[in-house]
């Protein structure tokens, strides 16, 4: 029943920075909250998907959301990651 | 329509003038290198970008300003071009979703799309565009892209395209929706899954989720590989001379902008 259960470790953060830095191909440790999704990181549309798929297998839930209803209105990592704990009930860090 | 290959700002636009003319609707594509000016502190781009100079400026990711950069000076060179004015004359403003228009120009509408060393601008005259790029091998099969992006018809459709074709279609199909999605200024905010479009082997048509014809008469949907390496698509909403009148179809392409030389006077 609780699907965030079966997402074993880490905060939001840590595992949005995680995926993010997977389909970026850099090391997490040079992303932090702060930073921004396209003007900073060069996320663009297809990127953005790639990264709801990922989180979707980190937290089978995000299945049910839509993607502008995960992203719209957030800039940052640090932000998206509060949308994250607020749909996957995880803490932000 | 073929999109039509611009080199720089020292080529002519003429073939696109005249298409515009003729069709009403034009789709250029250009190099980013060809437009891209060798300092982007020069004096002369921040005028030349005018508001979204501020845009720049926020702007870290150094493949993404120089993008954004070439695609204004493109975009407001080609619609300067067409409309009979100059470029500074131009300015370009978003709508509350971002979608892209020239200031007090209701004469022409645009949309811009780039990505890697591509930049693609379409322009029409009577309705509605939105154009939209990828490169067309760009990695998006198995990815977990395609449940988002296609109705159960088109991923049935991908399917069963030949494995070794099957991602460039799903790049295909999604550039069409983004090119649909930009004309009618939804961006990302639409649900993609709730429209579709046929298999490669037809001729462009939107599809109902189960498969049947979707969209009117009025809408046009285009695919091209262009330079051997980008898909390029875009999604045309022209409501006829019935919707235009012989009012609107006899308006002249001048802008309607004030030319700020005067009112500095
Ligand atoms: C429009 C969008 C789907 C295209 O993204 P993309 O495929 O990565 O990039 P493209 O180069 O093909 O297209 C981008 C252009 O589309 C245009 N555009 C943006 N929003 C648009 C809209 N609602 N309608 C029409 N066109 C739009 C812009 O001109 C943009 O270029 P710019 O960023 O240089 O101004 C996407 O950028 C978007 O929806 N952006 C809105 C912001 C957003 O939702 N962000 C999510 C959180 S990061």
């Amino acid at each position: 029943m609780d699907d965030n259960a079966t997402t074993s470790g880490g905060t939001a953060l840590a595992v949005l920075v995680e995926e993010a830095a997977r389909i970026l191909g850099r090391p997490p440790g040079l992303l932090g909250p702060g930073q921004h999704l396209q003007h900073d990181l060069g996320f663009d549309s297809v990127m953005l998907l790639q990264l709801k798929g990922r989180l979707e297998t980190r937290f089978p839930v995000l299945r049910e959301v839509s993607l502008p209803d995960l992203l719209l209105g957030v800039h940052t990592l640090g932000a998206l990651a509060g949308r994250l704990e607020r749909t996957t009930g995880l803490p932000v860090a | 329509m073929r999109p039509l290959r611009n080199r720089g700002p020292a080529d002519s636009w003429l073939p696109v003038r005249r298409e515009v003319e003729s069709s009403g609707t034009s789709v250029v594509y250009a190099a980013v290198a060809d437009w891209l000016p060798d300092d982007l502190q020069r004096p002369g781009l921040a005028a030349a970008l005018g508001r979204d100079h501020k845009r720049l400026l926020e702007m870290n990711h150094v493949p993404n300003r120089s993008r954004f950069v070439a695609s204004r000076l493109l975009l407001k060179s080609a619609a300067a071009a067409v409309l009979g004015a100059t470029p500074d004359e131009l300015e370009l403003a978003y709508k509350p979703g971002g979608r892209p228009h020239l200031r007090g120009v209701d004469q022409l509408d645009v949309s811009l799309s780039h990505t890697e060393e591509l930049l693609v601008v379409g322009l029409t005259r009577h309705g509605r565009i939105g154009v939209d790029a990828e490169n067309a091998d760009r990695r998006m099969l198995g990815l977990g892209t395609e449940r988002q992006v296609c109705t159960p018809y088109e991923l049935e459709a991908v399917l069963a395209v030949p494995v070794e074709r099957r991602n460039g279609e799903l790049v295909r199909l999604w550039t069409l929706k983004e090119a649909y999605s930009k004309a009618i200024g939804q961006g990302l905010r639409f649900r993609f899954t709730e429209f579709g479009f046929t298999p490669e082997d037809r001729q462009v048509q939107m599809l109902r989720p189960d498969g049947t014809p979707g969209a009117g008469w009025e809408w046009s949907f285009h695919s091209w590989l262009v330079d051997d390496s980008y898909m390029v698509s875009a999604a045309v909403y022209d409501p006829g001379f019935g919707g235009r009148g012989p009012a609107a179809a006899a308006r002249p392409l001048l802008p309607v902008v004030p030319d700020p030389r005067l009112s500095a006077r």
